[in-house]
């Protein structure tokens, strides 16, 4: 599958926590977590809950709908065996945020 | 599971009931936390709220009291059927609703009649987001019980306690359960229930964050081993959870009423809250609990902490 790598704004406008953005017509959560950034599905797959408003662990977020855990180091890991959440490839060119979206 | 130490959020609380839940799981005992999309029709669900997972014998108990008369039905729970009750604690009321919404819809894929709550915080907050609308009819569990009642009769044999019952009437449902409990009890032979006056409990059930005050809770107990009561009968998981303890320091039982309609049916049980609660010690909890969760890859520090929040709040 293809990718385009969508400017999603500087990266000054993405501090630490989680900031939801349209992409194209692809709604994502990009998180600055521990310094380090990513950019993954803005709704669980378990029962589409709003990952903006997700609780944040180190690399871990969990949906607020059920708690369904996700180790975005871990490239989106579900930590109880479940369905895993979408991630997107994250590139910073000076000072601009890319992030990877399938086209 | 990953350690955390976080007091009060929906992580680590839905980390705990799953947690908790799977180590206090009696033998035998199964539910689903989602219902599959080809799932053959279940005339009765029963809906396992998140804090009974920690009290797992009394959905366990109520499947088995349900066989007993021929009635089977499916058990669906998890924090994925979450009423909401925890997203309305934290005062997101559209987390509150998604969540309820997702909890109803998702017992239809059953097909069922009937929905069986044992949890009346579930049964509020279902109430408030239009469960009424459902296809199905949802309802404490008393209800089906009162309903089959004659059935139930027919297969009692006695029990020889003395009890008081414990009790909850601030509005009608709340009335109507403690009614419910009141006349299965009744119907079960040779318990002699007793005339107390200081058992009734604050709001709609003993919740963990407004407990019944301790002054009251140990008239409750004092005026019941006066009266030389066998055992404290309790309507919700919630109250038996708070009272259980008490055994220690007034030598009577607490019992869930389902316990008692156990007894009368010929179901023996075991009470792995009560267990865990009455070894009155979370380094003792930990020790029993150690064969279990090393089995399972459980992390130490966490189940300490998730044994404190569950068993010891």
């Amino acid at each position: 599958m293809s990718h385009n790598w969508i400017d999603a704004g500087r990266e000054a406008q993405f501090p630490d926590g989680l900031h939801p953005v349209l992409l194209g017509k692809k709604r994502v959560v990009i998180a600055r977590l521990e310094g380090r950034l990513y950019a993954f599905d803005a709704l669980c797959p378990h029962a589409q809950g709003p990952m903006e408003k997700s609780e944040i662990e180190g690399s871990i977020v969990s949906c607020p709908l059920h708690a369904w855990r996700y180790d975005l180091q871990l490239g989106g890991k579900e930590l109880h065996g479940y369905r895993d959440l979408a991630t997107y490839e994250v590139r910073v060119t000076d000072g601009q945020v890319f992030v990877a979206i399938e086209s | 599971m990953m350690a955390t130490d976080r007091p009060f959020t929906y992580t680590t609380m839905f980390e705990t009931v799953r947690g908790i839940g799977s180590l206090l799981a009696p033998d035998g005992f199964e539910y689903l936390t989602e219902i599959p999309l080809d799932a053959p029709a279940s005339q009765l669900v029963i809906h396992l709220s998140c804090m009974a997972h920690y009290t797992p014998q009394i959905p366990h108990l109520a499947k088995q009291i349900l066989q007993k008369i021929g009635q089977d039905c499916l058990i669906v729970g998890g924090p994925e059927n979450c009423c909401g009750e925890l997203h309305k604690h934290f005062k997101d009321a559209e987390l509150e609703k998604q969540t309820a919404r997702i909890a109803m819809f998702g017992f239809r894929r059953a097909k069922p009649r009937k929905v069986l709550s044992i949890c009346p915080d579930c049964d509020e907050v279902f109430g408030a987001h239009g469960v009424e609308r459902q296809p199905y009819q949802h309802t404490n569990i008393s209800e089906l019980f009162i309903e089959y009642l004659s059935e139930l009769k027919a297969r009692m044999r006695p029990v020889k306690l003395r009890i008081v019952p414990h009790f909850h009437t601030i509005n009608a449902a709340r009335q109507r359960d403690a009614d419910n409990m009141l006349t299965i009890l009744r119907a079960i032979p040779g318990l002699d229930i007793l005339p107390a006056q200081h058992a009734l409990g604050p709001g709609i059930h003993c919740q963990t964050l407004h407990p019944m005050p301790r002054e009251d809770q140990a008239r409750m107990f004092v005026e019941a081993s006066g009266l030389g009561a066998d055992a404290i009968v309790v309507p919700y998981h919630s109250c038996y959870r708070q009272h259980c303890k008490m055994q220690i320091s007034h030598g009577v039982t607490v019992h869930h009423y389902f316990n008692i309609l156990a007894m009368a049916l010929g179901i023996s049980f075991s009470e792995p809250f009560k267990e865990m609660r009455l070894l009155d010690s979370v380094d003792a909890v930990v020790e029993a609990l150690r064969p279990r969760f090393e089995k399972l890859g459980y992390d130490e520090k966490l189940v300490r902490a998730q044994i404190t929040r569950a068993i010891f709040c």
